[in-house]
């Protein structure tokens, strides 16, 4: 058997989530570290990557960029497969807290008590 | 592999540095996530594309962004790092991901100690807290930090610290050290 | 006379015999009358003569005249003949002429149009009975003398054309693949939508370009990995402008069924021309239904569209083209169909699948791409499918485990064999194609648990419901 050589030329491009959209739907916008959560059963009608990002997010909550990095996508299509979810009301999305809130002293005080007591 | 279910905060350290400096060991000892990259998918530029000729190896220059995750004692509060490349034409990947990040971490090679300046420009643009961590190599000569911080021009108040970015507890230190400064910069919490 | 003279002498001396000067005077006239008689002798000699003479050259004018008549006569004859010749001349001639004339305006033409539509009926001679079997030898002599000469000139045109077009179009292949790549690299870095929007633009130019290498006769496309077949489809897809209207469902037992390397590019630029056609002939509002099947001699991608089908004729042609049979020259496809059935026939013809057309259950064209055993292989199991690639309708395990145990992420093993770790699965990515049709056999015969081995063990809750079926 020979092995081949060179990375794996891509098959499937990851615009193929967009279905064709310009942008994803719904008003909440999502970026690298929003929280997806599974809120409710999946909805008919979706199958496939879909139900993969559902499946991926119902035990727990992971950010888009962990969510995409499992998906091996990129942030950008994981944004439509996730908007579409949530429009459907079956994903959670929580806004990225570091964007919501100014870094203030009593939260790098917690992290640098976190991260003395991980030593 | 997933959050805290206790609606944790998330908060965001950048790890930068030029190509092959370390960045992703770095991320990986601290990550208690399998660190997440997405190199693999990702195929060079410029390969040769013609019928005959085979791809000799990968030759692509690792661009991905890794990310790792701490969670800190207690549940409530997750450190996102972010390895990001310093070069100026990620600039737009280095502004979308630093925003809103606590401050940044620099990686240097004192071997090739001008390839980490784009990203100290970078920081300093964007006016994050930053220090300045010496990644270790097995064949790096003896350090003299001094010597560094003067070629650096770094700011005293600028942390400069030593590391190996194979083994978590420097990196810790890295990291502690980093927090301090961060923790300094910020404003005094007046009493009311 | 003579005798009239002597008695008029005769009676003259009787009278006169008294008289002697009358009797001299007589005489002297006797004389006189004597030399008159001989004059008038002579003179009557003479003109008997001359009466002779002149009977002769009347008997001779009258033989001249005779033989004159009778030539006249001949040569009348002879310019009634040549009369009548001169006009059965005239006929052919304008036969002839007539025959040139449709042979210069309809026969030629008609069979130079006829090398590109063989259905177009190329006229006869127009008099197939005035015409000599000469003129009609040398009629047709210059008809076949002409098709040979435009075949030549259309096949030298062609080829000139063909080597443009496969310089031009490997070239900007390459440049469209190097863009693919560097669009790949930064949408993993870069967030922004239409960095997504870019590269499907890019990709509907380097489907162009490449079924324009095709049909130059250059190398289509780039080299691939054995490819799942799945992911093949959906690669397909993505080429297409309206690819959000095709759904593919996929009915393989085998998830792991792969396109073996050097035909996996070739059957991705297929597919991408059926699904394309697909899509370009029928409403933009209605599906395009794909159906990924697995059957005992090998696998079948369905393409069923709800456009408004193709005439027999049409069906025809394609199924012509199709065959590889039909030959292709650039300068007979203005067609976006007929290019595209050309570069299926061509495709299918150096790599050795298939596909054929027939009118679709649906209303619209059914297309049906068939890949033997011997292009098929199994992948590696490590290596993950596509998130965008449909799953196996049949396959229950969920891609995610979901029960207690958190999902993890196995992190790519090499491609390379593991020794050590010896698998009843027939090996995958067989790279010949005896190897592959082994792995290809092995896996029809059922004798191997090679399924049940492919899939992960579903989780603690069990498998997860199948897939929504496609009722279409």
């Amino acid at each position: 058997m020979t092995t081949p050589s060179g990375p794996r030329r891509r098959l499937v491009p990851a615009y193929l989530a967009t279905q064709g959209r310009e942008l994803a739907p719904g008003r909440q916008t999502l970026d690298r570290l929003s929280i997806l959560h599974a809120a409710a059963d999946l909805p008919a009608g979706l199958g496939g990557e879909h139900r993969q990002l559902w499946e991926l997010v119902r035990p727990g909550a992971l950010t888009v960029a962990e969510a995409a990095a499992h998906l091996r996508l990129p942030v950008s299509a994981t944004i439509f497969i996730a908007a579409d979810l949530a429009e459907r009301g079956a994903l959670q999305v929580r806004a990225p807290i570091p964007s919501a809130q100014p870094v203030n002293r009593d939260l790098a005080e917690r992290l640098l008590s976190g991260l003395r007591a991980l030593k | 592999m997933y959050l805290p279910a206790t609606d944790p905060i998330l908060m965001k350290l950048m790890v930068t540095g030029p190509f092959g400096v370390g960045k992703t060991t770095f991320v990986r000892s601290l990550s208690e996530i399998p660190t997440l990259h997405t190199e693999e998918t990702m195929t060079a530029q410029g390969i040769p594309v013609d019928d005959t000729a085979r791809i000799p190896g990968k030759t692509a220059t690792t661009v991905a962004v890794d990310f790792g995750r701490l969670t800190l004692p207690g549940g409530d509060l997750v450190l996102y790092l972010f390895g990001t490349p310093g070069q100026r034409r990620f600039l737009p990947l280095w502004e979308d991901l630093a925003r809103g990040a606590l401050g940044a971490l620099v990686l240097a090679d004192t071997r090739r100690l001008a390839d980490a300046f784009d990203a100290m420009d970078l920081i300093e643009e964007a006016g994050l807290p930053y220090a300045v961590a010496v990644n270790r190599f097995p064949d790096t000569p003896p350090i003299e930090l001094d010597k560094i911080r003067a070629a650096l021009d770094l700011d005293p108040a600028t942390p400069l610290i030593e590391c190996d970015a194979r083994e978590r507890e420097g990196c810790l230190d890295a990291l502690i050290a980093l927090t301090e400064h961060v923790l300094d910069r910020l404003p005094q919490e007046t009493a009311p | 006379m003579v005798v009239i003279v002597l008695a008029l002498l005769a009676g003259a001396a009787l009278t006169a015999g008294p008289l002697l000067w009358s009797a001299r005077r007589a005489a002297h006239t006797a004389r006189a009358a004597e030399q008159r008689a001989a004059d008038a002798e002579q003179r009557c000699a003479a003109a008997e003569r001359r009466a002779a003479d002149a009977d002769n050259r009347a008997r001779t004018a009258t033989a001249r005249a005779d033989d004159a008549e009778d030539r006249a006569h001949g040569a009348d004859t002879e310019a009634r003949a040549a009369e009548a010749h001169r006009t059965v001349a005239d006929a052919r001639y304008a036969a002839a002429v007539r025959e040139l004339g449709h042979l210069a305006h309809e026969r030629i033409p008609a069979a130079a149009t006829a090398l590109n539509h063989p259905r177009t009926p190329v006229p006869g001679p127009l008099d197939t009975t005035g015409g000599t079997d000469e003129l009609h030898h040398a009629l047709d002599t210059a008809l076949t003398a002409a098709v040979r000469a435009v075949l030549a000139e259309r096949e030298r045109t062609d080829a000139a054309a063909r080597a443009a077009l496969r310089g031009a179009a490997s070239k900007i292949q390459a440049l469209l693949i190097q863009v693919r790549s560097l669009l790949e690299e930064i949408q993993l870095s870069v967030d922004d939508p239409r960095l997504l929007a870019l590269d499907f633009r890019n990709e509907l130019t380097l489907r162009r370009v490449q079924s324009l290498a095709v049909l130059s006769g250059a190398w289509p496309g780039m080299t691939r990995e054995d490819s799942p077949l799945a992911e093949l489809c959906v690669g397909a897809q993505s080429r297409v402008a309206g690819y959000a209207r095709i759904e593919i469902t996929n009915h393989l037992r085998e998830p792991r069924l792969a396109v073996a390397a050097r035909a996996a590019e070739p059957v991705a630029i297929a597919l991408a021309e059926i699904l394309g056609n697909a899509t370009a002939y029928s409403h933009p509002e209605t599906r395009v239904v794909v159906s990924i099947e697995q059957g005992s001699a090998g696998a079948l991608v369905v393409v069923d569209d709800m456009g408004v089908g193709m005439e027999p004729d049409q069906l025809e042609r394609a199924g012509d083209l199709l065959d590889g049979q039909a030959e292709v020259l650039l300068t007979e496809l203005g067609d976006p169909p007929q290019a595209g059935f050309a570069v299926v026939g061509l495709l299918c013809r150096q790599f050795g699948f298939g596909c054929r057309v027939e009118p679709s259950p649906y209303g619209g064209v059914r297309a049906i791409l068939r890949l033997p055993a011997d292009l098929l292989t199994l992948t590696d199991p490590a290596a993950p499918l596509s998130a965008l690639a449909p799953r196996p309708i049949t396959q229950t395990t969920p891609v995610f485990d979901a029960g207690d145990a958190l999902p993890t992420r196995k992190r790519r093993s090499p491609r390379v064999p593991q020794q050590d770790a010896p698998s009843p699965l027939p090996s995958p990515a067989g790279s010949t194609p005896d190897r592959a049709r082994s792995a290809w056999s092995a896996l029809q015969s059922g004798t191997l648990a090679g399924r049940s081995a492919a899939h992960t063990s579903p989780g603690p809750e069990g498998p997860a419901a199948p897939e929504g079926v496609e009722t279409p």
